[in-house]
């Protein structure tokens, strides 16, 4: 008996190995009558991208749509700026918007009309001639949606089409930001007339009135290089060549995108040749990779910022709403030590502004922090023995760094010049969130997410602004600072513009309620026989700029 | 007649329950703290009542708690679950869309867990106190004890990284697509097609993540055979038969197994009931967009609706396992069919 049940325990071992081992043979059969031009790996792997025009991305989760109308997350873009075009795009990460599916634009003298003029012989994917009225229904349904990148319609009062070609934008207010907003996802130009079959609308009640994107969630209606052929909800989207592209197309014939959340599965399969590009590596993971032969690495600073936020308002910030307090602890923060923690690629900011934006003063050098300096001015606040205060934290992470190891790290830091700092962990949509935007928290780490890639996102840090407004800083606390808000929407000349945002960023330098401590960096590990893979903080990746070598 | 009883008995059961879970999941996530708005709103969005007021009207969110639950109620005597607040779609479209990658998952892991468990327990039993039985034993605690995360990624960094033995995550190699969609089962749908490859395909993607999930209940099942089969051997009637010189392995087969399988019927049962309730954690490491996924996603953005349609399927899961399971205890014992 014993022996007949060992070999049935052999034999069902055997068996079981064996259908996970012969895949090598059948992986190959497959791939020759599924996927034609697809070449396949070793025994045990899935098909290797290796010589194929097809790249594999892998991707985090964390979106639900890809309507245009709707995106706000970071991954969706990668996307939409393959299937849909903007009237303006970055065509790099350092410069400014430049035109796209414009051909010429012009500012009126007052600042509050802009007139675009597009290229001739643009297409959409579907065969439609793309018309203004295009750009017209496109960013007034984004703007009726009133969904989360509603906001970025914001100054905009409405829409003139008086030609086919000719886009007029009339401006609630000058904005020397809307070129980069007309960059966003959310304004991407989507082909009216499939859209409209397909229940969409750009009424004023659209917010209940549009069943589009059941439809776009399916498919693309845009004029990009790509179309969407498929989307699997957290699990794959499939990107085609668009037939009837009107611009250059790289040598890339199809993109699948997997939904890999894990940073170390990203590891796994790029390293095994499974996939092309893992967009949401770790410091950790990235030094797995640092031998192998056929990766090449991506380390580098994205404009999310992380920063401490002190609040103005003595009521809920107690001592850290003191200014001099407010400076002793800018100087007792170690900014080397933060870039450690963050990992490879990170930068501190010199102030506001990140740098990388127009108008940035680069970064903080490297000797500010100053633990003598620091406790002097904790006595100057009348504090030379320190203070006891709670420093709240929430559950996120910044680009995959946990803010509660950011907030542990300004606890030591400040533990240095006898400030105890006692961490109070509370989740962002159990109470966090509404206390950090009602202005109530008293002392918090927390990060920003650049809403669209232009330097006055930042500008809400100034006194009585969104985010200054939360930390307790009304326009009257700091008048003067206050006013270059509008002088920086004004400002629609770049030279003038980066005057404004340089005295900002001095202005604020030592003083007021936030320090920026951190820009995260973001980590690619790529397959190096692509080129022109890059970090791209408005299109997180560029797949339109991608070439096989 | 007394089957149909037992049937239409079962059923009232059923409805009664599954309103008891509806109305307590309701409740609790009402209770607990997070606000969906807060969750899926972005930070600029917040600031805009406007908009605040358009996404709470949009999912019913500005109604009194009570309007709600009557109208939760009321839809899902219609068997609609409500529309997520986080992908916009038809809860019963989205658990449509994850449970068969999870029931796929979950039926190749209680078959390994199954076999090598009942399998392993025997041995176990048989050669009591041998250095088998301490290896098995050793095993099956092992299998309990380890975290599955940790589990899951030493198995797919030594069988997939390293050693390259078995496909990485996912359902699918990338040179396939996936099949067209009949029963959501990846295997099933490839052979529908004609697709062998493909279903071999789908098949090998099934080992390691199945092997990951079956590991904590084949521990369970070996230990839980092994100590019932020792129990049953000890029994007068096992004895009997050993003195009337009946031979061991007719014994074991044919007298102690039957009744010694019970306990373990009720042991997979559960184990079937925990694995299709999604593994979370194994889901996500093996890129698996089963329900587990579904559920972490939801509960991060306050998606009551896909909660409580979560909790519901799980409930449901554990109704129709254990009524299986009641039918086949009558099936092993017909004791138990006479009571």
């Amino acid at each position: 008996m014993k022996k007949r049940l060992l070999a049935l325990a052999m034999c069902m071992a055997m068996a079981f190995t064996t259908v996970g081992c012969g895949g090598g043979a059948d992986s190959t059969t497959a791939a020759g009558s599924e996927a034609g031009s697809e070449a396949v790996s070793e025994a045990g792997s899935e098909a290797a991208p290796s010589g194929s025009s097809t790249v594999v991305v892998a991707m985090g989760a964390g979106f639900s749509t890809l309507d245009p109308g709707y995106v706000y997350e970071k991954n969706p873009p990668v996307i939409i700026n393959a299937c849909y075009e903007n009237l303006f795009k970055f065509y790099s990460n350092e410069g400014a918007p430049e035109p796209c599916l414009a051909d010429t634009y012009e500012f009126s003298e007052d600042g509050l009309t802009l007139t675009v003029t597009m290229k001739d012989g643009l297409v959409f994917a579907s065969g439609n001639p793309m018309t203004s009225a295009d750009v017209a229904f496109s960013i007034n349904r984004c703007k009726n949606l009133k969904g989360n990148p509603s906001f970025i319609c914001d100054t905009i009062d409405s829409i003139e089409t008086p030609d086919d070609k000719t886009v007029v934008f009339h401006l609630t207010q000058p904005d020397s930001a809307i070129l980069s907003k007309l960059t966003y996802s959310a304004l991407a130009v989507l082909d009216s007339a499939v859209v409209k079959e397909n229940g969409g609308t750009d009424a004023e009640d659209a917010s209940t009135t549009d069943t589009a994107q059941n439809y776009l969630d399916t498919a693309s209606a845009g004029s990009g290089m790509y179309v969407m052929t498929s989307y699997i909800p957290d699990q794959e989207v499939v990107l085609e060549k668009n037939t009837n592209y009107w611009g250059e197309a790289t040598n890339v014939d199809k993109y699948i995108i997997k939904i890999q959340p894990d940073s170390n599965t990203q590891m796994m399969t790029l390293s095994a040749g499974d996939i092309d590009v893992a967009m949401n590596m770790t410091d950790d993971t990235m030094s797995e990779l640092a031998e192998a032969d056929n990766v090449a690495l991506i380390n580098a600073a994205t404009k999310t910022v992380g920063f401490v936020m002190m609040n103005m308002n003595e009521e809920y910030g107690g001592p850290v709403s003191n200014p001099k307090v407010q400076q002793a602890i800018r100087k007792a923060l170690d900014y080397s030590g933060i870039q450690m923690i963050c990992g490879e690629g990170t930068i501190t900011p010199y102030d506001i502004i990140q740098s990388g934006f127009m108008g940035s003063k680069g970064e903080r050098p490297v000797d500010y922090t100053n633990v003598e300096e620091a406790k002097a001015l904790l006595a100057e606040a009348g504090y030379p023995d320190g203070f006891d205060i709670d420093l709240t934290v929430t559950d996120l992470d910044m680009e995959g760094i946990l803010l509660t190891d950011l907030a542990q790290k300004v606890k030591d830091d400040l533990s240095q010049i006898g400030i105890n700092a006692n961490i109070v962990a509370q989740p962002w949509a159990a109470g966090y969130g509404d206390a950090y935007r009602d202005g109530t928290l008293g002392f918090t780490v927390m990060y920003w997410g650049t809403d669209y890639n232009d330097p006055n996102v930042q500008l809400e840090f100034l006194p009585g602004a969104v985010v200054g407004m939360r930390a307790g800083w009304t326009e009257e606390m700091a008048p003067e600072l206050a006013a270059l808000y509008e002088k920086t929407l004004e400002a629609t000349d770049n030279e003038a513009r980066t005057a404004v945002l340089e005295e900002i960023q001095d202005a604020m330098y030592e003083d007021g309620p936030f320090i920026m401590i951190a820009q995260a960096p973001a980590h690619i590990g790529y397959n190096n026989r692509l080129e022109g893979v890059a970090i791209s903080d408005p299109y997180a990746l560029d797949l339109t700029l991608i070439n096989i070598k | 007649m007394d089957g149909l009883k037992f049937i239409g008995k079962k059923l009232v059961y059923l409805t009664v329950m599954l309103f008891g879970v509806a109305t307590l999941v309701f409740l609790l996530t009402k209770m607990i703290p997070g606000d969906p708005v807060v969750a899926n709103l972005s930070q600029r969005a917040l600031n805009d009542p406007e908009i605040v007021a358009a996404y709470k009207a949009k999912y019913g969110l500005d109604r009194s708690l009570i309007e709600q639950y009557v109208l939760y109620i009321r839809n899902l005597l219609q068997l609609d679950l409500g529309t997520s607040i986080r992908t916009n779609k038809p809860i019963l479209a989205e658990l449509a869309r994850c449970y068969p990658a999870t029931i796929e998952l979950a039926l190749f892991a209680i078959v390994i867990a199954s076999v090598f468990g009942i399998l392993f327990g025997v041995i176990s039993a048989i050669r009591r106190n041998s250095i088998m039985d301490q290896a098995v034993r050793a095993v099956s605690v092992t299998g309990v004890s380890i975290p599955s995360f940790w589990f899951a990624l030493l198995m797919l960094y030594f069988f997939y990284y390293k050693l390259k033995w078995f496909p990485g995550p996912g359902r699918l190699s990338n040179s396939f697509s996936a099949p067209a969609t009949v029963t959501g089962l990846y295997i099933m749908d490839s052979l529908l097609e004609g697709d062998v490859p493909k279903a071999l395909d789908a098949a090998r993607h099934l080992i390691l993540p199945g092997t990951v999930l079956a590991a904590f209940t084949m521990g369970l099942i070996t230990r839980t055979t092994r100590s019932n089969l020792l129990d049953v051997m000890s029994t007068d009637y096992i004895r009997t038969a050993k003195a009337k010189g009946l031979g061991r392995a007719g014994l074991i087969v044919k007298h102690a197994l039957g009744n010694a399988l019970i306990p373990v019927l009720t042991v997979i049962g559960l184990g079937l009931g925990n694995l299709l309730g999604g593994m979370v954690l194994v889901e996500t490491i093996f890129n698996w967009p089963g329900v587990g996924q579904f559920a972490y996603e939801s509960v991060l953005s306050a998606d009551y609706p896909a909660i409580i349609g979560v909790a519901l399927l799980i409930a449901l899961n554990y109704m129709v396992i254990n009524t299986v399971v009641d039918i086949l205890y009558g099936v092993i014992d017909p004791r138990v069919r006479c009571s």
